[in-house]
This record gives structure tokens, sequence and C-alpha cells, in this order.
């Protein structure tokens, strides 16, 4: 095993977990350092919702450990995880149908937090125009793509200082997954660390630095962008088809 | 009816209304969060009534005392509320919603007799507000301005709640956490507190809508059960989780019950029918009626489903050998046991048995079925009706009324339970209890023909059953003979089928076995068990009153059943059993049986989430899981 | 010969038109996968196919007659198998129960009150665990079952009315790797010892491509393109949208 990079935010070491009888992650190892973009790229199935729920706390990670600042908080409770910096941005958005897109922020919203960037609605409403002019409007009665903005901007209420991102571009028209793009190099000149989970590789390759493949609940590769496109060998056998 | 006669009731519904929203929907706010059935919001109301009494007297008059006292009374109940919620809620929200149902059942238990110790037995009347003592004229008619307020109340506290819940940042995290409790904890908010919160205020409603009936109502120890029943209700019409649809439904059951009272006795086409008797009944009349049309009441949306426990099913087996030469050397033990026992010993184990048998029936529905009965004692209730009219009515043998009971109690049992299937969860548990009380109601009110509320007396075994101890053994062979029968019919096909119903909807339906109609087939089975035990009941006692099917012989089937372990037909025997063996030996020894029996139920429900019998087979077989 | 016939099938949800007229069918005897983004419509499709929802608009034809709308427990009787994405089996009860079940209900004695279900059609659920490899677990209650061993179990079931054609929706997820390839490979030799065709749904392109006669791709309620295994592979819009550029 390497040693952790001196600048490593969030440390994932020989992690694994699963759902009931169903084992999802075999030993998944990763690391995020500050201010870098990873995508972990991988197809359905093969273990990408699951690292972040498993990172989250959302689901109960079974071994291994997960460290973040040199903290460890694998077995800690969702909302502590969060507090402690570390923001999470479902899949299927989840924004509260019930609720505003003001409330929908006031639910995330937490202190500031030295060494990660802080963040008002009206900074969020900079970075999405779209959701400035429905501050009102219900969660419930938003578009897909308006609803990806709402659960962007309502895990950055916490000012975290990473966040995980479930598939920003899934079932998203291309136009919208172009501003989901934007939107994401803008976070990161921001400051902000980032773990992208996407099947999308030409999305991934528009605001990733590194990159690493999850097959079967296990890292097959990991390594800068260039790095993977050299490795043919790498990107037809889990990449292509 | 004069049309001033119909504006008094009108009020007085109306501010009956507002208490009853108040208290629902404390019960809602809870429900809606935490997803517990707080058995115990009704106790929660009944500590507020006695409470502001209690402080009314010791803060003295005045319009100081009497407010100070309702306002401190509802504060105590919140923390009560929170209380109970830190002590014995929090341990257990990962355990079955059966078993959250039973520790709250356990703390209805210990409040009532807690109440009976600081406050006797006596009903106790408040004292009336001062101030508000008065009257206003309304079209020539004095309206009490104490209902004024009240009426004014019940809109004020809805709007306050929905301020709220709608304005503050306390109210949007409820919300949110009403839709999605993983996430708000993702995003960094803290449940525990959250949930005790929402805890604390729900108990205040409950408390503080006991206090303000102080003037109203005097506080007495039946509280408890009536407020949870009229609460339930409100909250189930008006759709769960809804405070608008709660206030609405609040409103109409006031209207509706004050119409009743003003209609009083009506000539209609030559009939004459009495409305005031219909006042018990007709607010589960009215909840059956919206189930069966909007089954998730009037602004309810269907609940996502409520998850069940990993680990909680406990598998079926074919019993050893062993097992069998057990059950067969216990069962022959009892039949001797006239040989040691005095005729006290026989009378108890007498009882026992029969409720036993009233466990086993109510358990093939919940166990296999997963259909959680609340009002059980319905057909516990209509067998012992049929056996005792029949035998009044119409000089029946006891024989002819012992074998026609079981069949009168499944035809109400295949009509109710043809309703009942078409709900799940908590809304087909509120739908038994509406069934049980209309059902009860009429034995209550049909005086010609049950005996009304003096039930009927002098129904007597035959002569040759007349001896304790031939009836003793009559008993246990009906008794052990019907349990047997049910554990048949749960390992044949049927029983799988309805198992395969519990345990997966889908794939059932996707092996071709039509769910719903199984689950309907399973009620009149368990009715006609039920109906049996009734009747047995009424020849061992010689008289019967509408009390053989009120609300509190639903929850002691519960219990019993909760207490012996859902997950085999053991367990609800054993459970009978012992709930009323303990209930004798408690009672015998002090007034305060319920305390005994509440403490120990919680501490069961703690120690041993899976009921009595499931968890000592678990520690029996060591690495079961 | 077609044994399934999907014709313009529709279903919207509130504003959203999940299935747009969606068309293709399955022969006897063929394996046919349906592949596609997350929110196309497969499930949607499949669950109208299924019985499990009632679609808007258009036709399920088995063998030529109507089965739209029919609900799972009367597709059962008319010899369709289903197994379900998170595979559910009756978990109080053990492996061979599960089957024995399955065999009565086939039989219509499902309802019976009095003979003891443990003892029913044991010959026959013994043929059935064998088939699938279970045999030797017949007696573990199912809920101990390793995932990929329930995944066979709800197999058994979905064969226990010898059916004409299996609905499989993600057979494969949540399996480990290696029990995938044996499912699927399982699946694809009944298939070749009887007439039975399977239509499903898989996010794994090894198994859809290692076990499809015939694949429909859909997107966005659509169906986007449909053929061998060789056609859809290089089919750009099937790139685009699913597969990837850098096939």
């Amino acid at each position: 095993m390497t040693m952790p990079a001196a600048d490593a935010l969030l440390q994932v070491t020989d992690l694994a977990s699963g759902y009931g009888r169903a084992q999802i992650l075999y030993g998944v190892g990763l690391e995020l350092r500050r201010g870098e973009v990873v995508a972990l790229l991988g197809r359905n199935g093969a273990g990408k919702s699951t690292t972040l729920k498993t990172l989250m706390g959302l689901v109960r990670a079974r071994q291994g450990q997960v460290t973040l600042l040199g903290r460890r908080i694998e077995g800690l409770s969702p909302f502590r995880i969060c507090r402690l910096g570390l923001g999470y941005v479902p899949e299927e958005r989840r924004v509260f149908a019930g609720l505003t897109v003001m409330e929908n922020l006031e639910v995330a919203r937490r202190p500031a937090r030295t060494g990660a960037p802080t963040w008002t609605p009206q900074r969020l409403f900079e970075l999405f125009p779209n959701l400035g002019r429905m501050r009102e409007r219900r969660g419930g009665e938003m578009s897909g793509g308006e609803q990806q903005m709402l659960t962007i901007s309502r895990t950055l209420m916490g000012n975290p200082l990473a966040v995980l991102l479930d598939e920003p571009s899934e079932g998203l028209a291309p136009v919208i997954v172009d501003e989901m793009a934007r939107a994401i190099a803008e976070l990161k000149r921001e400051g902000l660390t980032i773990l992208l989970s996407e099947q999308n590789l030409r999305f991934a390759t528009a605001i990733a630095d590194r990159a690493a493949i999850i097959e079967r609940g296990t890292i097959r590769f990991t390594g800068t962008m260039a790095e993977l496109f050299a490795n043919t060998e790498v990107r037809d056998q889990y990449l292509a088809v | 009816m004069t049309l001033a006669d119909l504006l008094a009731q009108l009020i007085n519904g109306l501010a009956n209304a507002s208490t009853l929203f108040l208290l629902a929907s404390g019960l809602s706010l809870i429900f809606g969060v935490t997803r517990v059935v707080n058995f115990a919001h009704g106790s929660l109301y009944m500590v507020g009534t006695y409470g502001a009494i209690w402080l009314a007297e010791h803060l003295g008059g005045g319009g100081l005392g009497f407010w100070g006292a309702v306002l401190i009374a509802a504060c105590g109940v919140a923390v009560l509320g929170a209380l109970m919620e830190l002590a014995v809620l929090k341990r257990i929200y990962g355990a079955p919603e059966l078993f959250q149902l039973l520790a709250t059942f356990a703390v209805v238990l210990i409040i009532k007799d807690v109440a009976l110790m600081a406050w006797g037995p006596e009903d106790i009347l408040g004292p009336r507000a001062p101030g508000l003592t008065g009257a206003i004229e309304l079209a020539g008619q004095p309206i009490p301005q104490y209902d004024v307020l009240l009426i004014v109340l019940g809109p004020v506290v809805l709007l306050a709640l929905k301020l709220l819940l709608e304005r503050t940042r306390w109210g949007v995290l409820i919300r949110a956490a009403t839709e999605d409790r993983e996430m708000v904890s993702a995003l960094g908010v803290n449940q525990v507190w959250l949930f005790t919160g929402v805890f604390a205020l729900g108990s205040g409603l409950a408390g503080l809508a006991g206090a303000l009936q102080m003037p109203r109502e005097p506080a007495s120890l039946g509280l408890d059960l009536i407020a949870i029943t009229d609460a339930f209700v409100v909250v189930v019409v008006g759709g769960l989780g809804s405070l608008g649809g709660a206030f609405l439904a609040a409103l109409v059951i006031g209207i509706v019950k004050a119409l009743c009272f003003a209609l009083g006795t009506v000539d209609l086409l030559g009939y004459t029918l009495n409305f005031s008797k219909l006042t018990l009944v007709v607010e589960f009349v009215l909840m059956a009626l919206t189930l069966a049309l909007r089954p998730w009441g009037f602004a309810g949306r269907p609940l996502r489903g409520l998850r069940e426990a990993p680990g909680t099913i406990e598998h079926v087996r074919t019993p050893a050998r062993k097992f069998w030469t057990i059950a067969m050397a216990i069962v022959a033990l009892l039949v001797l046991l006239p040989a040691v026992a005095d005729d006290y010993t026989l009378v108890l184990a007498t009882d026992c048995a029969i409720f036993a048998l009233f466990a086993a029936s109510l358990h093939f529905l919940m166990g296999p079925g997963g259909l959680a009965s609340f009002g059980h004692a319905a057909y516990f209730g209509i067998g012992a009706y049929a056996a005792g009219m029949l035998a009044k009515q119409a000089g029946a043998p006891m024989l002819l009324a012992l074998f026609a009971a079981p069949f009168a109690a499944a035809a109400f049992a295949l009509v109710f339970g043809w309703f009942c299937v078409r709900l799940t969860g908590v809304y087909l548990a509120m739908l038994t209890l509406a069934f049980a009380q209309i059902v009860w109601s009429v034995a209550w009110q049909w005086d010609d023909v049950t005996g009304g509320s003096n039930g009927l007396v002098g129904v007597w075994p035959a002569p040759w059953a007349a001896d304790k101890t031939h009836f003793y053994w009559l008993t246990i062979v009906l008794c052990t003979a019907t349990i047997a029968i049910l554990w048949r019919v749960m390992h044949a096909p049927f029983g799988y089928s309805l198992r395969a119903g519990r345990d997966a909807n889908l794939r059932a339906d996707a092996i071709g076995i039509d769910v719903k109609r199984v689950q309907w087939f399973a009620f009149p089975v368990a009715g006609a068990a039920a109906g049996l035990a009734g009747a047995l009941y009424v020849y061992s006692k010689g008289s019967l009153a509408p009390d053989v099917m009120a609300i509190s012989r639903s929850v002691d089937g519960l219990v019993m059943v909760l207490l012996g372990g859902v997950q085999t037909l053991t367990g609800p025997v054993v459970g009978a059993a012992l709930f009323t063996w303990l209930q004798d030996e408690i009672l015998r020894r002090t007034e305060y049986w319920r305390l005994i029996l509440g403490l120990a139920i919680l501490v069961l429900v703690l120690l041993f989430p899976r009921g009595v019998v499931g968890s000592l087979r678990r520690v029996v077989r060591g690495s079961d899981a | 010969m077609t044994l399934l016939t999907i014709d313009n099938l529709e279903k919207h949800y509130g504003g959203v038109h999940a299935v747009a007229g969606v068309s293709f069918s399955v022969a006897i005897g063929e394996r046919v996968a349906l592949i596609g983004p997350n929110g196309a419509g497969k499930t949607t499709c499949f669950n109208m196919i299924g019985g499990q929802i009632r679609p808007d608009g258009g036709r399920v034809l088995l063998a030529g007659e109507d089965i739209t709308g029919a609900p799972s427990r009367a597709l059962f009787r008319k010899g369709v198998g289903r197994t379900f994405q998170i595979a559910t089996t009756f978990g109080s009860m053990t492996v061979r129960e599960n089957v024995q079940l399955a065999l009565l209900s086939h039989a219509h004695r499902a309802l019976g009150c009095l003979s003891d279900a443990t003892d029913a059609a044991a010959e026959e659920a013994r043929a059935l665990l064998a088939a699938v490899g279970l045999e030797s677990q017949a007696a573990r209650p199912c809920d101990q079952l390793a995932y990929g061993d329930v995944k066979r179990l709800e197999l058994a079931m979905a064969l226990a009315n010898a059916p004409r054609l299996l609905l499989m929706d993600e057979p494969t997820a949540g399996m480990a790797p290696r029990e995938r390839h044996d499912l699927m490979t399982l699946v694809s030799d009944i298939c070749a010892q009887s007439d039975l065709s399977v239509l499903f749904t898989e996010h794994d392109m090894d198994v859809v491509f290692g076990h499809a006669d015939r694949i429909v791709v859909l997107d966005r309620g659509r169906l986007v393109a449909q053929g061998s295994q060789e056609e859809v592979r290089v089919d750009p819009e099937v790139k685009r949208i699913y597969l990837g550029e850098s096939a």
C-alpha cells in the first residue's frame, strides 16, 4: 500500500459493504487530495453509488477504513460525517418534494467552515441562475435538471470540504449536462474537492483531474485522465464494450 | 327538536371538535416524523386533565390559577412525552412496528396505575374557568363562553402549527424529515433531537387538550382509551400526517355527533329512530365509510411501505418429534390438573385456556397473515353474544350454542375482512378497530336483544358440564382441538400461501397466488376460533356484558400475542396463559397490577424484542442469526 | 414463430411520458435483452408486460392472446414466469417449501387447508431444485442463502409452471461476478433444452452480449434500436446514449 499523500483529504482503504445478503464492494481503495476532482467511473451496478453511500455512512461499512483529514469516519452516523465536512449529492436527487427551493436549502444550512468555500443562497443563485428565478417553487414541481441543480446547491449549503456527487449527468438533456459541467468546473475553481461518480465518460473527462475505475466492487485502475486515455487495455476492458 | 336545540348542540360539538383536533394533531405530528403509532397518546391526554385539575387546586382560584394550571399541565405532559421517547422509544426505533406498539401499550398501563395511585379511582370534577362561566346570547340561546373560547382556539392552534411548520427552521426540518429521514441525516441534521422535539410538541398538544377539557369533563381513569381511539379516528379519517385533514375530520365528527344528539328520537315512516344512541358509534361508522371510499382518509397519501426490520422473520419449522411428545405431555398434565387443583385454580386455568385460544386466533391473522387486527375482541364478543342470545332468547342447549357461535363470528369476519384486506398497515388496523367499536356499541345500545349495558345473565352450562372440573375439561378439549386445527391450517398450503403474501407480496402474485383473497379467507378462520373462545367464556362466567368486546379486550389480545412472540403459535398460547395468570396473581397482591405488568412488558420489550418465546428459542438455539 | 408481441405500449406519469409507443416482439425460444440508460422506461415497460403496472395504451399479446393489463397471478396461469430485480423469496420458509408452494399454486392447490404443505410435490420440487443446482440446500431457510442462490431459487419458482416465457428484471443485479455468469449460463441451458423464451433487462454488458440473441434499446420511453448484437454494438445512436463513445 502506498503512503497517503501529504495533501490527502479523504483516504479510503479496503472498504467492503453491501445490502442484506448482497455484497457490493470488495475492498475499495481511493484517495482524494485537496482541491481535485476525481471521477469514479464504471458501469451500472459496478459499485459507484454504493461506494459514495458507504463513505457517507448511509450504508454500513463491513470492513476497511475511511479517513477524513486524519480522522476515522467509518461507522459514524451520516449527520456527523456531514458535519465533519463531507457533502453528499444522491443519484436520485431526493429533493424534498413538498418544500420550496429556499426551504430545501434551509434544511442543509450549516455554519461556515475554515478551509472550505462558504455558500449562501445568493451565491448559489449566481452559480445556477435558473434556481434564483424559482425560489418559492416546490421541489416536486421542478424538472429533472432543476432538481439536479437544487440537490447540488442544497449540499453546498453545508459548506463542505469535499462533495460526493453521484451521477449528476444522469438522465439529463445534453444542454443541461453542459450547464452542470460548467457549474462543477466553477466549484472546482472555488477550491472544492469532488468525488464524482459517472458513467458518461465525456462528461467526466471535461471536469476530472484523475479517474478511478470500479468494476464489480473493486477499483481496477487509478490515474490521471491522460494516463487513462493512454492505457488502451484498461479502456477496452472496463469502459468500452 | 327546535332550531335552538340544534344550535346548542352544534356549539357543543364544535367545542369538542377543537379539543379533538388538538389531541389528534399531536398524534399526527408524532406519527408523521417518527412513524411510531403512539398508543400512550391518550394517556398523556388523561394526565393533562388530571394534572390540570390538581394544579388548579394547588395554585388557588382565580384566572391565574386556572390558566397557570392549564399551561403547566401542558408543559409537564410535553416533558413526560419527551422522557418517554428518550427512555423507551429511542431504543427501539429499529424494532418492528408491532413492538414499538407493545412498548406504548406498556406505557398506557403504567400511566393508568400511576394516575390511580396519585388521584384515586373516583372521577374528579375540575373547576370552571374564572371569568368564562357565563354565557353569550345567540339566537335566543345561551352559549357557554368557555365553549366559544375553545371553538376559537381550534383554528388558532391549527394556524400556529401551520406557521411553526411553514415559517420556522425547525418546522422545515420536520417537514423534510417526514419526507425523507435518511436524506435529512445526510445533510447534517441530528435526527435524535428532532424526534425528541417532535415527541415533546405532540405530547404537549395532548396535554393541552386534556387540560382544556377540565371544566367540561370530569377526570377519570377511562379517559386514556377513549381519547386514543377518538384521536386515531380523527387522524385516520383526516389522513395520516395531514393537519388540515385532521382539523376537517375533527369538525365533521364533532358536528355529526352534535346532530345525532340534536335529532334525538325521530319517528320516521312508523319506525322510531333514536339518533342520540348513535353517538357512541357514529365516528366509527364515519371512519369505516371513509376508509372504504378513500383508503387514505380525506387528505392523506399512500404511505411509503413501512419497512419490516430485517431479521424479524422466524422460520416455519416442522416441529421435531420431541415437540409433539412435550405437547402431548403438557395436554395430559392439563387434563389431570383437577386431581390436584382447587376450584379457584381450575377457574383460572379455564380462563387461561380460553384466552390462549383467543390469542392463537389473533395470531393466525397477525403472524402468518401479517394483518394487525386491533379489533379482534369483536369476534370474541360476537361468539359470546351469539351463544348467550341463543341460550337466553331461544333456549338453545349449550352444545348447540357452542357450535353455532363460531359460525356467527366467522360470518361477521367474512364481511369485515372483505373491507379490511383492501387496506394495509395502520389503516387496516384502524378499520378492524372501527368494526369492533361498531359491534360493541350495537351490543351496548340494543337493549331489547342484547340486554344493552346490563348484558345477559344466567347463561349457565348444561347440567353435565356445570361442575367446575367438567367445564374445565370441556374447555381444554375444545381449545386444544381448535388450536390444533389452526396449527393444521397454518402448516397446510393455505397457511403457506398466507405467509407468502406477507413475506413477499409481489412474488406470491407472480406464482399465481391471489394474496387479497387468501388474506380475506383468513378472517373467518380466525374469527371462528375467537368466537368459540367467546362462547366458552360466557358459559364459564354465566353472564356477559358489552365489556367482553371492549377495546381493552382487543388490546389484551395484542399484548398476549406480542408478549409471547408473533413468530410461532406457541408464543401467543404461552403469552395468553402468562398474561392471564400474571394478571390474576398480581391482582391478588396489589391493586396496581397494570403498573407491574406494564413495567414487565417494557423490560421484556427492551430486553427481548422478539417476544418471550421467540427470544428463548433464539437463546436455546444459539447462533440462529 | 412469435410468442410475445408488444404493440405500441404507452404509459404517462403525471406529465412524464415514461413509455411512448414501444413495439417489439420475442420469438419462441429467443432470448431478448431490454437495455437503456436509467429512466429510459425499461422497468416501466417490463412491469407493464409482467402485470405489475397497467398500460395507458397499446397491447401485449402472448401467442396471439391479449394479456394487456392482466395481473401477474393470471400470467402465471398462462405460462409466464417472473423474477425480480431485487430477488424476493418467502423468507420464512425453507428453499424446498418455496418451490413446493409455487408447484402447489400451479396445481391449483394453494388454498388447501388439510394436507401438509411440506409433503406436497416433493419429487417435482427436488427436480426443479436440481435443475438450478440448489438440491443440497433444499432444507435451508431461504433467508440464509447467499444472494446468488436466492436468485437461483427465484428462478426455480419461476419455472414451476413450466413456463413458455420467462421475464427477468435485471437477473444478475447485486450478484458476485462469478455468480452472474453461472446464472445466465443456467438460463441459456434451460432455453436450449426447451422452447422457453426469455425477456430480460440488464446493465451488465458482458451478460447482455453473452446471453442475448437479440437486443432492444430504449431511451426516454422510446425504442431507439433493436437487432442482433453486432447491429446494436455499432449503432451510433446506441453508442451515444448508452454504450459510450469510447466503444
